[in-house]
């Protein structure tokens, strides 16, 4: 039944976007508008299809239907029920499930709304994009990636349970999903930026329409991000949470290049410039999100956070080259007739602090993947094989990190245009005292080295702009002040530098002991903390027995961190206790588990202060971003707004209408009005 | 000039610039004894730590050898701890650990031959960057001053008569990221 | 001249007319090699036979067997000797054991080759079971063994060393056959009964 309901629904999935993309091609190339509003009819039959193989899906985790082989191999009896549900996106074909969810959920919102425009060749060329991407998905599911393929389950059967790491920690239920939302998420500007290539129509009106749907997809891959460190930190033991590990990377990736876009696109908004540039940034960022998809689901590079290796791989490498294909040509092709004229005034003023802003982060997207990927090249051009980890990464993205740091504290007080060093000093003096009032609190609290001490400095700076900004618009408007892009971007930058700091901090005073053969009543001392181990705990679960070790930490307790030891398929996970303060993490993990109740243990403790505020930091980012989306007050627009130019053939009137689907060719439409050069000349 | 003529330019001077060469004083000397004050110095444990942080667990996927529980990490730091009691210095104690094992084991990749463009190439790109931005702005000095001819002024009053076909153009947008300083001159 | 048709000389777009193109062309290229290099990738699993210690003299190989008795590899130089990393949780290493232990059989009577195995993070219960289950009849190392793996840059279980005769380490598997190592000690005699000694 499950098998029947979940095939029929991607069954539909896969023919209705087919019909979609078929129907929308032959309106769109035909000129048949009527074509064109059926789309909203193929986004509701793709919606529905999704939901229907979700349904199924989670009724066969839920009820333990082991005829269902995902279910065979990932479900299990004893699995409590919240990761029950958890357990579709913690496997490979589930978790394709949920993308295909989301994304034609996303489609079915663009179709509504957009729904008086679905005539308007725009709209439909970015429908038809996402469709193609829907086709390219469900047949994932079809194919290598069948999450309903039949079982015949054994007499008393009874299912594996999920992968043992993933059953430990309540985190792994959000973190997919949001990092999902975030990554199908951009689809949607991506859909637009290729309709606005197809269509020549680079004009900045497609960009406000989809600007808040770009930065509500930011915001949940951040949050996403956010959650995978936390989640890392709480389960893996180490107190570490961001590895530079390729999963992390494939993540990072394009919320760095989206992070690049969001500044970048206000430059066009306001000046009409780098229009290329941003759609070259959107389809970049869409790339390396199923780049990302391939690293993590192929086993092409050694990580932790892998999902099994399968046939899968090819696929979406071919998926990959075929987008990087398209858009590369249409850029290639489209790019130089559609590229606005304008220019940049100076570099001190806040069109150069975006470009800067692009230069940094298109800087440590470029360390990001090339580190990632370097060994693959280097092990195809001579045979060795080598690693780059963690401290290439760190030394190479902290110059690029402080830059970012001292930009986010110049940028928010330039004005367009240009600016004059009278005017930089006079509004940066006081965020600059509070800089280096954080550097000076930093000594006095001990913490030394350069590189952290300047992080704190630069951090000060920057959080002192951005509340200069926000006291600035409370002023002028109350509440108000707080919400908006401008407003809302400033909390977002306050998230950033507390995470910037607290990453500083942590990552410079972490400090890490192992002690053996601890008798009960023992105490560790380690950094001024303590850790009194006080006996031996057996906990038997429905799907697990866990040997722990009761201790206290600075007196507070018991913790209990052991080693779980799953009872069905024999693997051995450790589950550490983390003790979180606001001013300083204590991590304890069980190195081996003890022979027997009355033997001596060993354990690691890891010392690591201001852990807390990374997550803190990700949380004012996430409401930063909800008042950045948050609409603001409507004024009349100051943009350039593309004029079409007007068509001199004969019969034709220069203004032609709302819908475009009439025009035979695409006008290099979309231009800003061009200008000749007077006999001024320079 | 007259001594009086001069005495203001030089407060003005002072008061443009003083707070921020107090700032600078003060900014330089914390960060003074922020770097020189010494901690104690490293103990082993410390050391086997940041050892470890920089070595390959072999068995595992992505994880140095200071995270892992596995047994052969285990096993590494406890050789690492057995050279630093006998004296060897982080790099010997790197080297001897790469010859057990092969390149692979360290994690941060070597700065010579092919492995050294890991390090090479991302401050290549970013001059290649810088210098395309300079190219850029020099053009754009070059060009100067646009001007609006009396053609471009009747195409801009046709537009906003109502012959936009942009896409949104209905919606008027929400300025919610003016300057909010603007108008206030400084 | 009609201002609205723009001329050649208007057009004077930075960067040069085509740089989109030619742009894309250079990351178009770029990314096709990427992807051609993702594409090819060896599968991470290759068997990976080359080490390190290959060639170099056997490292330091005692401890104490399961029966108690003290071992010192040293104390076979002049016979073959076949090292074997093995655990009982592992299960190639079950898979192996009935090829270890036919070999061992074959050259049981000629005694030219020594089998000693070491456990691998493993307990003494267990490996004590594991070769009551699937036989094997050679010392086996337990207790503190974690150097020898360590020295010999094991990384993994099984794995397994064939040690010459006059101690050097020859070849190196990852989960091995009686034929494979039999294959490899005719070859070395073949090799050295031809050449000088």
């Amino acid at each position: 039944m499950n098998l029947a309901l979940g095939t029929a629904g991607v069954v539909l999935g896969l023919v209705a976007s087919i019909g979609a993309v078929v129907t929308l091609a032959f309106g769109l190339v035909g000129h048949k508008p009527e074509l064109l509003r059926l789309s909203r009819v193929y986004t509701w039959l793709v919606l529905a299809a999704a939901v229907l193989a979700v349904v199924a899906m989670e009724r066969a985790l839920i009820t333990r239907d082991f005829t269902v082989l995902f279910v065979a191999k990932n479900g299990s009896s004893r699995t409590p029920a919240l990761f029950n549900v958890a357990t579709m996106w913690a496997a490979l074909e589930g978790s394709i499930l949920l993308w295909v969810l989301f994304l034609s959920g996303y489609t079915a919102l663009v179709g509504r709304k957009f729904r008086d425009r679905l005539t308007d060749p725009l709209v439909g060329w970015a429908l038809l994009t996402m469709f193609v991407v829907c086709v390219f998905f469900f047949g994932l599911l079809l194919g290598p990636a069948n999450p309903f393929k039949s079982f015949n389950p054994p007499l008393g059967y009874d299912g594996p349970g999920p992968n043992p790491l993933l059953q430990n920690n309540p985190l792994m239920a959000f973190h997919p999903p949001m990092l999902y939302l975030g990554y199908v998420g951009f689809t949607v500007p991506f859909a637009f930026a290729i309709a606005a290539l197809v269509t020549g129509r680079v004009g900045e009106g497609w960009l406000v329409e989809t600007r808040r749907w770009t930065l509500i997809a930011w915001g949940f891959l951040t949050v996403g991000i956010v959650l995978g460190s936390w989640w890392s930190y709480e389960v893996l033991g180490w107190g570490g949470y961001w590895a530079w590990d390729p999963v992390e990377n494939a993540s990072f990736l394009p919320w760095l290049t989206g992070t690049a876009y969001i500044h970048s696109v206000m430059v066009q908004e306001r000046r009409g410039m780098l229009r290329v540039w941003n759609l070259s940034l959107l389809c970049a960022t869409f790339s390396l999100t199923i780049l990302g998809t391939f690293i993590t689901r192929s086993g092409v590079l050694d990580s932790v956070h892998a999902f099994s290796e399968s046939s899968i791989g090819p696929a979406i490498l071919g998926f990959f080259a075929l987008v990087v294909a398209v858009t590369v040509g249409l850029i290639g092709w489209r790019g130089d007739r559609l590229r606005s004229p304008g220019r940049i005034d100076s570099p001190i003023s806040r069109e150069g602090a975006f470009l800067a802003n692009n230069v940094l982060f298109g800087a440590f997207a470029f360390i990001v993947l090339l580190g990632t990927v370097f060994p693959l090249l280097v092990e195809a051009v001579n045979g060795k094989r080598i690693s780059v980890g963690v401290p290439y990464f760190n030394r190479m993205t902290m110059p690029v990190g402080l830059t970012l740091l001292f930009l986010m504290a110049v940028a928010p007080v330039l004005p367009w245009r240009k600016a004059s060093g009278e005017l930089l000093r006079h509004r940066l003096l006081w965020p600059a005292w509070i800089g280096t009032g954080c550097v000076v609190l930093g000594v006095a609290l001990g913490q030394t080295g350069l590189a952290a001490l300047v992080a704190f400095g630069l951090g000060g700076f920057a959080a002192g702009s951005a509340g200069r900004q926000l006291v600035l618009a409370t002023r002028r408007q109350g509440w108000r002040g707080l919400v908006g892009r401008a407003n809302g971007g400033m909390i977002v930058h306050l998230g950033v530098v507390v995470i910037a700091v607290a990453f500083a901090a942590s990552s410079s005073n972490v400090r890490q002991a192992e002690f053996s053969n601890l008798k009960p009543g023992d105490t560790a001392t380690i950094a001024g903390h303590t850790v009194t181990y006080v006996r031996q705990n057996e906990v038997v679960d429905s799907n697990k027995t866990s040997t722990q070790a009761l201790v206290l930490i600075d007196g507070h307790g018991p913790f209990s961190p052991g080693i779980s030891k799953f009872t069905l398929n024999g693997s051995t996970v450790g589950t550490p206790s983390v003790f979180s303060r606001p001013t300083v993490d204590v991590a304890v993990s069980l190195l081996v588990a003890p022979e027997s109740p009355d033997a001596p243990i060993s354990l690691r403790v890891t010392v690591q202060p201001m852990i807390m505020w990374l997550w803190i930091g990700g949380a004012i980012m996430a409401f930063g971003t909800a008042l950045a989306a948050f609409p603001g007050r409507r004024r009349r627009g100051i943009e350039p707004v593309s004029a079409p130019v007007p068509d001199h053939r004969p019969g034709r009137s220069p203004a032609a209408g709302g819908s475009g689907a009439d025009d035979p060719a695409p006008q290099p439409a979309g231009i800003s009005a061009r200008v000749r050069l007077g006999p001024e000349g320079r | 000039m007259t001594a009086a003529a001069t005495a203001p330019r030089d407060h003005r001077w002072l008061r443009r610039w003083g707070p921020w060469l107090a700032m600078a004083l003060v900014l330089g000397a914390a960060l003074f004894v922020g770097t020189v004050s010494q901690r104690d110095v490293p103990t082993n444990a410390d050391r086997l730590t940041n050892i470890a942080r920089t070595i390959k667990c072999p068995v595992c996927s992505g994880e140095s050898v200071a995270e892992s529980d596995a047994q052969i990490s285990q096993e590494i730091r406890r050789d690492i701890g057995v050279r630093l009691e006998a004296g060897q210095t982080d790099d010997q104690i790197r080297e001897a650990v790469r010859e057990q094992f092969g390149d692979y084991i360290l994690l941060t990749p070597s700065a010579r031959g092919v492995t050294g463009l890991v390090w090479v190439l991302p401050v290549v790109m970013l001059v290649v960057a810088l210098a395309g931005l300079v190219v850029a702005f020099s053009r754009w000095r070059v060009r100067g001053e646009v001007h609006a001819t009396d053609a471009d002024r009747a195409l801009v009053a046709d537009a906003q008569a109502g012959g936009l076909t942009g896409g949104g153009a209905g919606d008027p947008a929400t300025d919610d990221d003016l300057d909010p300083e603007m108008g206030s001159g400084r | 001249m009609d201002p609205m048709v723009l001329t050649e000389e208007d057009e004077t777009p930075r960067g040069g007319r085509h740089l989109a193109r030619n742009v894309a062309v250079a990351v178009a290229i770029v990314l096709l090699a990427f992807v051609a290099l993702l594409a090819t990738r060896k599968s991470g699993d290759v068997e990976r036979t080359e080490a390190k210690i290959l060639g170099q003299a056997v490292p330091a190989v005692q401890g104490t067997t399961l029966d108690g008795t003290p071992y010192d590899i040293t104390n076979h130089r002049g016979s073959w000797v076949v090292v074997n990393f093995f655990a009982h949780w592992c299960p190639p290493c079950v898979a192996e054991q009935p090829e270890l232990v036919k070999f061992a059989e074959e050259h049981k009577a000629a005694g030219d080759v020594q089998l000693v195995g070491v456990a691998f993070q493993d307990t003494e219960a267990d490996v004590r079971q594991f070769f009551a289950t699937n036989g094997g009849n050679w010392p086996v190392l337990v207790g503190d063994t974690g150097s020898i793996p360590l020295a010999f840059g094991v990384t993994k279980v099984p794995e397994s060393y064939v040690i010459s005769p006059d101690g050097q380490v020859v070849a190196k598997f990852e989960g091995v056959t009686q034929a494979k190592l039999d294959a490899v000690i005719a070859g070395f005699e073949a090799q050295s009964g031809s050449g000088t000694p």
